[in-house]
């Protein structure tokens, strides 16, 4: 691939690799900063070199920007000692990593209209922690599939869906739980009865 | 919530997890649910989820919630406003050749500190610093010596710094020798000629730190090296004290180690030293509020231990 057509490639971009810096460092200066980060590393030589040698073609062009973009700002929270909020909040908070076991809420939201819901959802998805937030961005928006996230953000498929997956629960709890949206509205659920937590005895 | 084996799933201990994508990950309700939702799931997944859908047929209305939320979660998330000049900054500094990240140190990159360092510092180049030779074998035969001679060689080394500091500081026309480029433009292609690597500039002044000029000296026992001067900014905007930092390309012959911030002996200025990616860096300065804020701005390790006695 030509140099010039790689980085037109890379231009392209821009907009979803700023927007995955956004979300991880909730600051747009900062989020500046990363993507020029992400596009100084992208489009040094010996970099973009190895791209090609891994037989990554033009689609391959934004995973590999995604995957610069988190390895640079989760280097950035290591060599920082003084991380910003968010990142407080990051080691702060304990960290699980298996799914919930709890199933997704049944309320029928085909009626309800999401853009008020939008402000409760994105201060929902703003108390996340990053890496909650990163997954959920590359899965909601970007549309990638477990294992194209398990890729760029180096962990296992397995840490992919727990991050997913509780990031989702958190984000549902908030805007159906007591306090949210749902019941706010008096939403009714989708089923007559909740459905009972069945027990391996009852199962057997 | 029990899990996924009162579904048709095998328990999460049962040593027969269901090779979901997720490898073990245990296919619990709400796993199988939101894989489901997501078009995740394997032949096996499929089959445990038509297993529990008959059994469970409103858990139809679970995954419909899921659907919806990702488009909710979607819609909430794509809305970034794209910095107007950030395109045209980093495709003009495509086109110039240039790095983009100013004052990135080396292809491998300090990329968090330097990152803030380029915004809150900037960089710039100015004359040599005539030191004489005499000094510069003192040093040198001191620091590769060890005990008393050592720790002398420590000594002279941050009295030289701390009085190429004061001169600048004191003496508006040494500043303006010393530190003779006030505009950052001019500093990627001497930085290049000293440290062998690319660094650009974008002067991005903080609240908290305004650069006032940069040259370069030498640095007794090293060959050229960089002196940046900042001033410190009070929170209402009133001038603070100046701080400078030093930076030579071979650390080598100090001995330092990364890691740890090493405070050197100075009766006049506080003076520490790291090393970082292959460089030393010196912070001089008078007021130790300013050197904290130094320190801290650049990222220097949080352990310190004395150099010299």
């Amino acid at each position: 691939m030509e140099r010039a057509e790689f980085e037109r490639l890379a231009l392209d971009q821009l907009e979803p690799v700023y927007r995955m810096a956004l979300q991880l460092t909730r600051n747009p200066e900062q989020a500046q900063d990363l993507v020029q980060e992400v596009y100084a590393r992208a489009l040094e030589r010996g970099v973009s070199d190895r791209f090609e040698e891994r037989g990554r073609g033009a689609d391959g062009v934004r995973a590999w920007l995604f995957t610069i973009a988190h390895h640079t700002f989760y280097s950035n929270l290591r060599r920082g000692r003084h991380a910003p909020t968010a990142m407080a909040e990051f080691f702060d908070q304990e960290s699980s990593e298996t799914p919930p076991d709890e199933p997704p809420p049944a309320w029928d939201l085909a009626s309800l209209d999401w853009e008020q819901v939008d402000d409760r959802l994105k201060a929902a998805i703003d108390r996340l922690r990053p890496e909650y937030r990163e997954v959920l961005l590359l899965w909601g928006v970007e549309g990638l599939k477990y294992r194209e996230i398990a890729e760029i953000v180096g962990v296992p498929i397995g840490t992919v869906m727990s991050r997913l997956h509780r990031a989702r629960k958190l984000v549902a709890d908030e805007i159906s739980g007591p306090d949210g949206f749902v019941s706010e509205n008096r939403l009714r659920t989708a089923q007559p009865d909740p459905v009972p937590p069945v027990s391996a005895e009852q199962q057997s | 919530m029990t899990r996924g084996h009162a579904h048709g799933a095998p328990a999460p201990d049962d040593g027969q997890h269901l090779q979901q994508e997720g490898g073990q990950t245990p296919l619990t309700r709400g796993v199988l649910l939101r894989c489901a939702a997501d078009g995740e799931l394997t032949p096996e997944g499929r089959a445990a989820l038509e297993e529990h859908m008959r059994a469970c047929p409103q858990d139809e209305a679970c995954i419909r919630f899921e659907v919806q939320l990702r488009e909710a979660c979607s819609r909430a998330m794509c809305q970034c406003d794209l910095p107007a000049d950030l395109r045209e900054t980093i495709a003009a500094k495509l086109r110039a050749g240039e790095p983009v990240v100013v004052a990135r140190i080396g292809a491998d990159g300090r990329v968090g500190g330097a990152t803030v360092w380029i915004r809150r510092w900037g960089l710039a180049v100015a004359a040599v610093v005539a030191v004489g030779i005499g000094t510069t074998i003192i040093i040198q035969t001191g620091l590769r010596a060890g005990g008393n001679t050592a720790n002398a060689a420590v000594v002279q080394l941050s009295s030289y710094l701390a009085t190429e500091h004061d001169a600048c500081v004191a003496d508006e026309v040494v500043l303006s020798k010393h530190l003779e480029i006030t505009d950052p433009q001019a500093v990627p292609k001497k930085y290049q000629a000293i440290f062998g690597k690319p660094i650009s500039t974008e002067l991005m002044e903080s609240a908290n730190f305004k650069f006032v000029g940069a040259g370069t000296c030498q640095v007794p026992g090293a060959k050229e090296s960089a002196h940046l001067l900042f001033r410190r900014m009070d929170e209402d905007g009133t001038e603070g004290p100046l701080v400078s930092v030093f930076i030579e390309p071979d650390p080598s012959r100090l001995g330092l180690k990364e890691g740890t911030t090493y405070a050197m002996k100075d009766a006049r200025s506080r003076v520490y030293a790291w090393v970082s990616d292959g460089l030393v860096y010196y912070v001089v300065t008078q007021c130790s509020k300013s050197c904290d804020a130094a320190r801290r701005e650049l990222h220097a390790p949080a352990n310190v231990a004395q150099l010299g006695r």
